[in-house]
């Protein structure tokens, strides 16, 4: 059944999740959170990562119990093929049109930031290019570009950001719990979208080598995000305000703009934050399109996925072309999230309970 | 075809694609620019023009073929500059906005205006009275105008401040850029940059302290400040009042003070090495009451010749020095609270961060009970050095 014998580790697992959920989140984060719940913005991020936590055990309980099979399968099994049939394609759609959006996004940011009349159908193709290179080589290969990426990424972002501090006004924090609770509460569902990445797991359940690791996996990708984002958020309040924050379109981007490397060596950190940039985009691009493809290949039945593959690359590419603009962009970003809600905690959790009841699949997790 | 013939069809095609690929990809770049087809803007000035609704955008240019050939002649000395050539030159067009005027230049200049190293934005007067919402929004929204370039509202004509030729330096926009680098050296003028302009603007509503800039024929001074209502200008701040609002949000590092000395024989000067503010609230009610603790630290750094120090004279000159913080602050407080009725000082930022439920009360009505705020306002001043000489 398996179409590749490949196994990845569990630390490489974890790279996987990271890179993949820190992808366009981390720049639209402390917009939406600041439109949340203002200066409270940053407690958005903390409830946040405990929720998707929460809500991605239903996806590790589901790679668990059926640790030989990927979604397509045990959706089948649980429900029936008239009910996982139409639930398979609904989330190849969901991966494709996702991996569209976030090649969309980082052409969007590349346009508005560096390379200003590069068309942007040329940006979103020699990427998919290049994922498409990469992603012809397995699951394997995947996760050790995540794995040698993770540190090349999170490293100079933290230590970037860190340069803002002494120009940074902290009292922006400020006040603390102004905002209702109520408020809070659905703010928190803002912040949850940055955090989806996780339902890869859906996919790649079966190529995980020890799946009953599988919550430290998630708990350690999900901590680490959720510390990642709420260093950046904060630094973002702290530089510009939340007003100002609140009318960016990129505010994570925008602040690179401000800050000036102490000593005055480097006046300018905008090359450093779009390659880093690049990066994040590309191994959120990787880790979605392989999802997808796999989606298919299992859905099909098919033995060799490298074909779909290639076949899906028009399909992504016209899908990322259809917004008109960064506003239309953001728009479908916020109806994929919704969509992403309903892929990565409803329908698992759904599966899961019927499995439950109707007694199928290993042991309960 | 033998297996041997589809071998090679399948190498020379996989090789077709990869030339026709590498002519694709590395042929060039759509962003490239030749550096020697770009003219680096270092200042923008924006004036009224007298068709209406139009602005006059005088655009500082410097001129590096000039500085280039300079530098190997003139080897510094003094700032005379090498050759006969101006090193900067001003170029001004009418225009509906900052990118309308950068693409009318478009019409007279061979070459392409990049604002990536601007660094001062100055706003004329006309401009700042009318409203200064209109021009401002470019730099918030375009990536390209650095966020760190200073901002300033001109007394009279921008252009007049972008043409001004400074002995010291050959650039005026480096020369105006430094210049608000002397803070340590005087609290007298109004800092900070586009980025915090915009934030104040963001925050507070179209409200917000802005640099001065008063423009002669060769140099520009910048004491003082403007003070933005509602994005229009509302009026000026004098020197003394600026430095008492900057001790007031506690943003002085340096300056200096001149009071009598204690026998009555002449000046002593104070150096203000830096100083702490403390804000509080006191009371509510239908005004809130602050009160506001200054604490300057600093030197003596003359005085008139034949006066000792001792500790009674210390003690003496701290209090002279206090007393005459706490007037430039009180000057500056009543300025805003009865003449331009706005609050720059960040109180209300102050009540929405510190007291938030209290905030809510008052929010709406602010801009009335500003006015009728009471700022009780003590200053100690502690003498840290006296030089060499009793």
């Amino acid at each position: 059944m398996l179409t590749n014998n490949d196994r990845i580790t569990v630390p490489q697992t974890v790279a996987l999740l990271i890179t993949t959920i820190l992808g366009t989140g981390i720049l639209s984060l402390p917009r939406n959170v600041a439109n949340a719940a203002g200066s409270d913005g940053w407690l958005l991020v903390l409830s946040g990562g405990v929720f998707a936590f929460v809500s991605s055990l239903i996806v590790g309980a589901l790679v668990k119990k059926f640790p030989q099979d990927t979604f397509i399968e045990y959706s089948q099994k649980v429900l029936g093929k008239i009910l996982g049939y139409p639930l398979g394609i609904i989330l190849i759609l969901y991966f494709t049109i996702l991996t569209a959006l976030t090649v969309r996004v980082f052409s969007e940011v590349m346009n508005a930031f560096m390379l200003i009349s590069t068309p942007r159908g040329f940006i979103i193709f020699t990427m998919l290019l290049l994922s498409v290179y990469i992603l012809r080589h397995g699951i394997e290969p995947i996760a050790r570009i995540g794995e040698i990426l993770l540190p090349i990424l999170i490293v100079p972002v933290v230590a970037m950001y860190l340069t803002a501090i002494p120009r940074a006004d902290f009292s922006e924090l400020l006040p603390f719990l102004n905002t209702p609770v109520k408020t809070l509460a659905l703010g928190t569902f803002q912040t949850v979208y940055s955090f989806f990445g996780f339902e890869v797991l859906l996919m790649v359940g079966p190529y995980i080598r020890s799946p009953g690791r599988v919550l430290w996996i998630l708990l350690v990708a999900i901590g680490s995000i959720t510390l990642i984002y709420l260093f950046v958020v904060i630094i973002v309040f702290a530089s510009i305000g939340v007003e100002d924050t609140r009318i960016l379109l990129w505010p994570s981007m925008s602040i690179i703009r401000t800050i000036m490397a102490p000593g005055g060596i480097f006046e300018r950190l905008d090359a450093l934050a779009m390659a880093l940039w690049t990066i994040a985009a590309f191994t959120t691009i990787n880790g979605m399109y392989y999802a997808g493809t796999l989606a298919v290949t299992h859905l099909t039945k098919a033995k060799e996925f490298k074909f779909f593959i290639t076949i899906m690359l028009p399909w992504v590419y016209l899908i990322s072309i259809i917004p008109e603009n960064p506003l239309d962009t953001i728009r479908w970003m916020q109806v994929a999230g919704v969509v992403g809600i309903m892929i990565a905690v409803i329908i698992p959790a759904v599966i899961l309970m019927v499995s439950i009841v109707r007694n199928k699949g290993g042991k309960t997790a | 075809m033998s297996p041997f013939c589809k071998k090679i069809a399948r190498k020379s095609l996989f090789i077709f694609t990869a030339v026709f690929l590498a002519f694709v990809i590395l042929s060039g770049c759509w962003d490239y620019r030749d550096i020697d087809k770009r003219l680096f803007v270092g200042g923008v000035g924006i004036d009224k023009s007298q068709q209406p609704g139009r602005y006059n955008i005088s655009f500082l240019i410097p001129i590096v073929r000039a500085i280039a050939g300079g530098e190997g002649g003139g080897g510094g000395g003094g700032g005379g500059g090498g050759g006969n050539q101006k090193p900067v030159e001003v170029e001004s067009t009418v225009a509906d906005s900052i990118t309308d005027g950068a693409r009318n230049l478009a019409l007279r200049l061979n070459r392409d205006l990049s604002f990536e190293h601007m660094r001062v934005v100055v706003i004329g007067e006309d401009v700042a009275k009318s409203g200064v919402e209109p021009v401002i929004n470019p730099f918030m929204r375009q990536m390209e105008f650095n966020r760190r370039s200073r901002i300033a509202i001109a007394e009279g004509e921008a252009r007049k401040v972008m043409e001004i030729q400074p002995w010291v330096e050959k650039f005026p926009a480096l020369y105006l850029e430094s210049l608000f680098g002397n803070e340590s050296l005087s609290g007298k003028f109004i800092d900070g940059d586009l980025g915090d302009f915009l934030h104040q603007i963001h925050d507070f509503n179209g409200n917000a302290l802005v640099s001065k800039i008063s423009p002669d024929s060769q140099e520009v001074n910048i004491g003082g400040g403007a003070v933005l209502k509602h994005f229009k200008l509302a009026g000026w701040l004098t020197e003394e009042e600026a430095r008492g609002i900057n001790f007031f949000q506690g943003k002085i590092t340096g300056g200096n003070i001149t009071i009598d000395d204690p026998e009555g024989k002449g000046k002593v000067t104070f150096i203000i090495l830096r100083a702490h503010r403390q804000l509080q609230l006191t009371a509510d009610g239908p005004a809130p009451e602050f009160r506001l603790k200054v604490c300057v630290e600093g030197n003596i750094s003359d005085t008139t010749e034949g006066v000792s120090l001792n500790i009674h004279n210390e003690e003496v000159i701290e209090d002279l020095v206090s007393k005459e913080v706490k007037s430039e602050i009180l000057k500056g407080i009543s300025r805003l609270q009865q003449d331009y009725r706005v609050d720059v000082l960040k109180l209300g930022e102050y009540l929405h961060k510190y007291h938030p439920k209290l905030w809510k009360d008052y929010k709406d009505r602010w801009e009335d009970i500003f006015p009728d705020v009471m700022i009780s306002v003590a200053v100690t001043t502690k003498v840290k050095n006296i030089g060499v000489t009793k």
